[in-house]
């Protein structure tokens, strides 16, 4: 027998306490490997919370201004880009679709955002998915609305629901579009991004609700309120808020983003929003920082409640080690025998706990990506997460130096008489 | 037999506890091959200090202590395990097993920690027929041989003990008061077959006891406190 069976057969004979351990050790590992997935998952996803769209442009302000508004729906858009500027630029011969947006109105907390059916057809998150109707479909009449997942299962609000949206941010029941509710055609998938949280509007039902709103005055009636049946297509509004567009190949880009940012009718604001989204998510650096901290912390806890559970069997096992030395044992083989043992126990908490951790996430992952639209990848670890098992499994062995440094003090002493 | 080279040959060690006074002082011992040494005296009079010495376990700096020619003042403490795992079996009192491995895998013991045994008995697989006859030869038998040390009587885990020590067929036993935890009956089928089997395989006995009523079935007899600093046989 070698020493390392020796030292399974060991703690095999102390099976309940080196469970607990081993246990212990596992739920550090799962804290550590789960925090650490969701962490770079979280980033994954928001740093894909658009895709497929190469560029977004606004009024002239900086990036990550343009980046809350037009993606996040957070702040007041720093101005309007007339429809003649949209349309030039979307009439680009490199522009392979563009979608506008118009925003400003909100429905019970619930960003208002104006579109086209492009949105739809076009917008994009995570790895190129495309947004998906769980419930009815797209725009087909002015005074249509789509919901996102979170807005229709808060509110409660199914296809054929009726929307009063509210003039502005604030929906404090005083300006609201009393006069023209919207009707829900469509709710959408849920996916994890701000598209859940919005209620999207035909663009050309935001123009009629605002037409004469310009002095502030709530409009009774009106030409254009009554013509519920207009199509979308046959109003065109005269400003929007920004536009999505996507190119026909990434490589012009930069091209087209220059061009934006110097074009001549108006001061315009093209953002690359991958780029912007990376900026804005290094603005949480320290929380991630917080993250690794916590996480570090677990580990110490669990290694510390493996030191302390070796440490208490060692006493009612000098007479074990008196006998090692008797047959020929070396002192460093005792204390390789204490670091084997603590080493087989970080090893076996590491393939517990990512074992836990990897059926946990196989049975929840759909269970998550149903209800916040995505959810942590499953199958093997990662290399990231190979080496800090890695590092888990080390600083075990090396916990397994003060152990091992105790039975060697112990040891010293005994000789071969321990406990006779 | 005193051509061949003394089994222990000490002269002039001085050993003390570490901040304690000299409690040994060994100006003469030496035991020849196959002799039985019996070695008495008092509780706390630093008998199985002696034996840790000739052990090698306790580091002896001054004098010449020797051990089948090797001089263990002159070698490392690792090398003294070395020499100790291929040379020199032993019995204690009483938990001479490692409780979490059954009674062949404790006799085979000394294989995991001694390479100069693996090498002299060719492993493991070459060794358990010896492992198995010393068994038989000390009377436990076969349906023993996957029980846990918990699961014998004291005299049968002294026997296996007995057995592990002589696994190698070493020139040196010793036995640390192997006896005080057997009842009578037992106590004397024990040294029984104990020298027996030493004797078999030419092994020499360095045996503690305070029982003196042993000393019969040994060649030589010695008193502790011809070893002591000071004695503590005071008028
Ligand atoms: N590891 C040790 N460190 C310090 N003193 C020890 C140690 N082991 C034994 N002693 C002391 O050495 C003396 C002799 O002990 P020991 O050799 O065990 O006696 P015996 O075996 O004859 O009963 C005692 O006074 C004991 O307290
Ligand atoms: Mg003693």
């Amino acid at each position: 027998m070698n020493m390392l069976s020796l030292a399974c057969k060991s703690l095999w004979s102390r099976r309940t306490g080196v469970t607990l351990i081993v246990v212990s050790i596992a739920l550090s590992v799962i804290l550590i490997l789960g925090v650490d997935r969701i962490r770079a998952e979280t980033r994954e996803h928001f740093t894909r919370t658009v895709s497929g769209t190469d560029l977004i442009v606004g009024a002239r302000s900086s990036p990550t201004q343009v980046l809350l508004y037009t993606v996040f729906r957070m702040g007041d858009p720093t101005g309007n880009i007339t429809w003649k500027s949209y349309q030039q630029i979307s009439a680009h011969p490199k522009v392979r679709f563009a979608i506008p947006v118009s925003l400003g109105d909100s429905h019970r907390g619930y960003r208002v955002l104006g579109t086209t059916g492009a949105y739809f057809e076009h917008l994009a998150y995570g790895e190129g998915r495309s947004l998906v109707f769980a419930e009815g479909r797209g725009f087909e009449s002015v005074f249509d609305a789509v919901l996102g997942a979170e807005v229709a299962a808060r509110l409660g609000y199914r296809v054929g629901d009726a929307v009063i949206l509210a003039h502005g941010t604030r929906d404090d029941g005083l300006s609201r579009h009393n006069d023209r509710p919207f009707s829900v055609t469509g709710v959408l998938a849920p996916t994890g991004t701000p598209v859940d949280s919005t209620v999207h509007v035909s663009l050309a039902g935001i123009d009629v609700i605002h037409a004469g709103w310009g002095t502030g005055a709530h409009r009774v009636d009106g030409a254009a309120s009554q013509s519920g049946e207009t199509q979308p297509a046959d109003i065109e509004p005269k400003s929007i808020t920004a536009f999505f567009i996507g190119l026909h190949s990434r490589m012009d880009v930069f091209l087209l983003q220059r061009a934006i940012n110097g074009f001549p009718g108006e001061a315009l604001t093209a953002i690359l929003p991958g780029v912007a989204l990376q900026a804005l998510w290094d603005l949480f650096g320290t929380a991630e920082t917080a993250l690794v901290v916590v996480t570090s912390l677990t580990l110490l806890t669990g290694v510390l409640g493996m030191i302390a559970g070796i440490l208490a069997t060692l006493n009612e096992r000098r007479r074990e080690i008196a006998v090692y030395r008797a047959v020929g044992a070396r002192m460093r083989d005792i204390v390789a025998l204490l670091v084997a043992e603590s080493t087989l126990l970080a090893l076996a908490g590491a393939v517990l706990g990512t074992g836990m951790l990897t059926l946990a996430t196989a049975t929840l992952g759909d269970f998550a990506r149903m209800h916040f639209g995505f959810a942590p990848s499953t199958g093997m670890p990662s290399p990231r997460e190979w080496s800090l098992l890695a590092v888990i499994v080390l600083t075990g062995s090396l916990a397994g130096l003060i152990p091992a440094w105790r039975a060697y003090r112990l040891s010293l002493h005994d000789g071969l008489t321990a406990g006779t | 037999m005193s051509l061949q080279t003394p089994v222990i040959d000490i002269s002039a060690v001085h050993f003390g506890w570490p901040g304690e006074p000299v409690l040994l002082r060994i100006e003469k011992l030496r035991i020849e091959t196959g002799e039985r040494v019996f070695l008495r005296g008092g509780s706390g009079s630093g008998k199985s200090t002696l034996l840790g010495l000739v052990a090698g376990i306790h580091p002896v700096k001054e004098g010449q202590l020797e051990v089948l020619g090797c001089d263990f003042t002159r070698m490392s403490a690792a090398s003294r395990d070395d020499f100790r795992g291929g040379h020199i079996g032993t019995v204690f009192q009483q938990f001479n097993l490692v409780p979490c491995l059954d009674v062949v895998e404790n006799v085979l013991l000394p294989l995991t920690f001694s390479r100069a045994l693996r090498l002299s008995m060719g492993g493991a697989a070459v060794a358990r027929p010896r492992a198995l006859e010393l068994l038989q030869r000390l009377g436990i038998d076969t349906q023993l041989h996957r029980r846990l040390p918990a699961e014998l009587s004291v005299g049968q885990q002294q026997r296996v003990a007995v057995a592990r020590a002589l696994l190698g067929s070493p020139r040196l036993v010793l036995c640390d008061e192997p006896t005080s935890a057997l009842d009578a009956d037992n106590r004397d089928s024990f040294v029984r077959v104990l020298l027996a089997e030493t004797e078999a395989s030419g092994s020499a006995v360095l045996f503690v006891s305070h029982d003196a009523d042993l000393a019969q079935h040994f060649h030589r007899s010695l008193d502790i406190e011809a070893f002591r600093a000071t004695s503590r046989r005071m008028s």
